[in-house]
């Protein structure tokens, strides 16, 4: 996909065919990954010697992979929103927080009045409160969150752009808070308030446990959390899976027209409500299945404080630095950043402190947003389209569009529609207005030319 | 006006282009002169009343698209006043007026994406007036954009199977899971759109970006993604913006084949009068809002209302006009186009 094609803008084809060929191998690419890691955990390195091992399990701890995979989930559903549909979402945590509370009310004993009630769950059966297995959680929360991506989604149909990502921020805000003020609503404590839920149940492992092949309990043991990347391994995988599947029929389609022009999209038929709902339905049911994945498997607890602004912000960041669109890219970009953000820092500020003597083992983490933000900068600088980028992007990235220069060079005088033909036969004029249009189409928007604008906001 | 000037009286079907009105709106001569039709029905006077639809005839059941007695304000104006337009079944009819004459507000009504002050849209005998947009596509009617309004980062191919978005019925799941049902339903839309596409003659370009493709292949590809909605009536606005001669040309015989071979009504707008002439079995001439002609090019060439809507009147007015000639007459015609053009994308 990313194979550098000389003639960019024509590359679609030979591009198609790639893909072609990947739908058949990434299914097995995927897992062997997956399978290598775990394998290189739980064999491999307990054997190696030290000074080869040490170094592995420095720079790429066991729990460093599972929250890089668990923040892949999150990216991929905010990749449904924001780059197929092309939806901004500045709220995007709000699903986190659902999924990780619907977690917390049906796999902990989160309050007194909690009843009794256990399905297929590892825990030991007399333990009080409710206790639901994992994968049954993960659908309820995904549906849960779905309903609230509609919620979400009805208020927002009539905005666009700015307007609907200050709108999706809002309920961001909106949801944490009601958190926060959870523990006491009209007297009756629904959420935990400030301190949360804790002691979530963790994710079990059901016939393999029995079996004594895992753990019983994928506790944030060693030996759990090397068995925790196939669980979220899995879980990743099928978020992938949905994500092409949907990419490729009559609903991706119909994003991707909208997230072109929704006007002509309405015009062609497309039902721009259901369509844009379904948008924040399936990715709020990513978001759910994340939610659930962070407080089982990851952090054990959920609380209002985790769930703020930054979060929604480092989300986006993924989806934009991976490639917006691009399911590959924006899984990668989840790693870099996920992994940067928990261990990367940390580990370049224990390297850098051995060479230089300095102290940024401590310093350079707490610093994470601001170098997240020169990253950002610097790609928008360089690398706009993001490290692996659509195939389509990547076409309005290098060049402006033939319509687009025409426009540039017909637009004052529209009415006179003539002036287009004459423009088409110099050829000069033509290179001159495509030149125009470069220059014009990086530096403002107020051209006013429909693609212009798309560019900016891509 | 510079045409006017210049004395261009002998036949419209030469004058290719016009800048806008050629009366400036408070201009008391000239609103004289475009009194609108009291007849509502039929908004015709003198040799274009005979292609009037069969009188006694339904015009709601006998015709595929009838707009009734439509009127739309914005604010205090009025840009379309009291205008009944009807699209009979298998026809090539046009729509024509000068700039700002109130068609593209008009074909937005008709297309919904303005919802008429007062009036009713029917499309084949039901009444549509408030069915939304992207139904009344479902439903059959199509249109395309007088700027091109491609996905431009969608292959051609795409492009119309994003229009198919209505016909086509597998769900989400069925989708992920790829239902034989749905695989089918692929399979025939892709056939499908490759047919639409070497219909229009651009079958090469099914894999190309739109954006990519040159600009009368974009105008193909508008058609051909319309065409994939399966519609009744087929809307042109302005199709032949930016083409040659040649390309006019070949566009007539398509429209026509359109219209035989597919049986779609086909309603053109434009105000390039030498292809309306060739090309319309029946013209409508709208000038600030109001029907002032209707009937055969012959009619419409030799009526007197319509050559003064588009040349403007010799004699008193063109006497009032002619002391400053072209001094701030260059910048009328864009502004009256950018009105147009907003009006179009709001």
């Amino acid at each position: 996909m990313a194979a550098a094609h000389p003639g960019a803008t024509r590359a679609l084809k030979p591009a198609r065919g790639e893909r072609n060929l990947g739908r058949l191998a990434w299914p097995v690419g995927y897992v062997v990954v997956i399978l290598f890691l775990f394998v290189l955990y739980q064999y491999l390195l307990p054997s190696l010697v030290k000074p080869v091992s040490a170094p592995v399990l420095a720079w790429l701890p066991v729990a460093t992979i599972n929250e890089c995979l668990m923040w892949a989930i999150m990216a991929l559903g905010l990749n449904v929103v924001v780059g197929y549909a092309g939806l901004l979402d500045l709220g995007y945590v709000a699903f986190w927080a659902l999924g990780g509370y619907t977690a917390g009310w049906l796999m902990a004993f989160p309050f007194n009045w909690t009843f009794n009630f256990h399905l297929f769950s590892p825990v030991r059966a007399n333990a009080p409160g409710t206790h639901i297995n994992f994968w049954l959680v993960c659908i309820v929360a995904g549906v849960l969150c779905s309903i609230l991506g509609l919620i979400i989604g009805a208020p927002t149909l009539r905005l666009r752009g700015d307007y609907l990502a200050l709108v999706t921020l809002g309920f961001g805000e909106v949801i944490t808070q009601f958190f926060r003020n959870s523990g006491d609503i009209a007297g009756y404590n629904i959420a935990g308030g400030d301190p949360g839920i804790s002691s979530i149940d963790p994710i079990g492992t059901g016939p393999l446990g029995a079996l004594g092949v895992a753990p019983k309990l994928l506790t944030n043991s060693a030996a759990g959390n090397i068995w925790k990347i196939l669980v979220l391994g899995l879980l990743v995988g099928i978020c992938i899976f949905i994500s092409l599947r949907i990419r490729e029929g009559r609903l991706g389609r119909a994003w991707l027209a909208l997230r072109e022009d929704e006007l002509a999209a309405s015009m062609m038929g497309v039902p721009l409500v259901r369509v844009k709902l379904l948008a924040y339905a399936v990715g709020a049911f990513f978001g759910g299945i994340g939610g659930v994945a962070n407080a089982s498997g990851i952090t054990t607890a959920v609380s209002p404080s985790g769930f703020d602004f930054g979060k929604s912000v480092l989300v986006l960041l993924m989806v934009v630095l991976g490639g917006m669109g691009n399911v590959w890219g924006v899984t990668i970009g989840a790693f870099l950043l996920s992994w940067l953000n928990s261990n990367g820092l940390k580990q370049i500020g224990v390297q850098f402190d051995a060479i230089a003597g300095t102290n940024l083992e401590a310093s350079l983490p707490r610093y994470n947003y601001v170098i997240l933000g020169l990253l950002l900068v610097l790609m928008m600088l360089f690398r706009r389209e993001g490290l692996i980028p659509e195939s389509r992007t990547k076409a309005l990235m290098s060049m402006p569009s033939r319509t687009e220069a025409e426009s540039l060079g017909a637009e004052s005088v529209e009415a006179e529609a003539e002036t287009d033909a004459y423009e088409h036969a110099d050829p000069d004029g033509d290179a001159k207005i495509a030149a125009a249009a470069m220059a014009g189409s990086g530096a403002s928007t107020t051209h006013g030319s429909p693609g212009a604008r798309r560019e900016e906001e891509s | 006006m510079s045409e006017s000037t210049r004395g261009v009286r002998e036949s419209l079907a030469d004058v290719t282009q016009l800048g806008g009105t050629p009366n400036s709106p408070g201009d008391p001569a000239g609103a004289a002169g475009y009194g609108r039709p009291d007849s509502a029905e039929s908004g015709v006077d003198g040799p274009t009343s005979r292609v009037v639809p069969n009188e006694g005839v339904d015009p709601v059941e006998s015709n595929v698209l009838f707009a009734d007695r439509i009127t739309i304000r914005f604010g205090g104006l009025t840009a379309v006043d009291n205008v009944s337009f009807s699209i009979p079944p298998r026809s090539v009819v046009s729509l024509i007026g000068p700039n700002g004459a109130g068609k593209t507000t008009f074909f937005n009504v008709l297309t919904g994406l303005y919802e008429a002050t007062e009036g009713s849209v029917y499309l084949d005998g039901k009444d549509i007036t408030a069915v939304k947009p992207h139904k009344r596509a479902a439903m059959g009617l199509a249109r395309t954009f007088q700027n091109i309004r491609l996905f431009g980062l969608m292959t051609a191919e795409e492009n119309v199977m994003v229009a198919m978005h209505s016909h086509l019925k597998a769900g989400v799941l069925s989708t992920i899971i790829k239902t034989p049902g749905q695989r089918r339903e692929e399979r025939e839309a892709h056939e499908t759109a490759r047919e639409l596409l070497d219909y229009v003659g651009i079958g090469k370009t099914a894999g190309e970006l739109a954006r990519n493709l040159s600009y009368g292949d974009q105008r193909r590809l508008e058609i051909a993604r319309a065409m994939a909605l399966r519609p009744k009536v087929l809307l042109l606005d302005e199709p032949t913006a930016g083409m040659n001669p040649q390309e006019s040309a070949n566009f007539n015989d398509f429209v026509y084949r359109v219209r035989d071979e597919k049986g779609i009504s086909v309603l053109l707008i434009e105000h390039d009068m030498s292809v309306i002439m060739k090309i319309s079995e029946r013209i409508t001439v709208l000038d600030r809002g109001a029907m002032i002609a209707q009937g055969t090019p012959d009619d419409i060439r030799n009526n007197q209302q319509v050559i003064e809507a588009y040349l403007g009147k010799t004699g008193t007015r063109e006497g009032k006009r002619l002391p400053k000639p072209g001094s701030d007459q260059g910048g009328q015609p864009v502004t009256t186009a950018g009105a147009s053009t907003n009006g179009e994308q709001a």
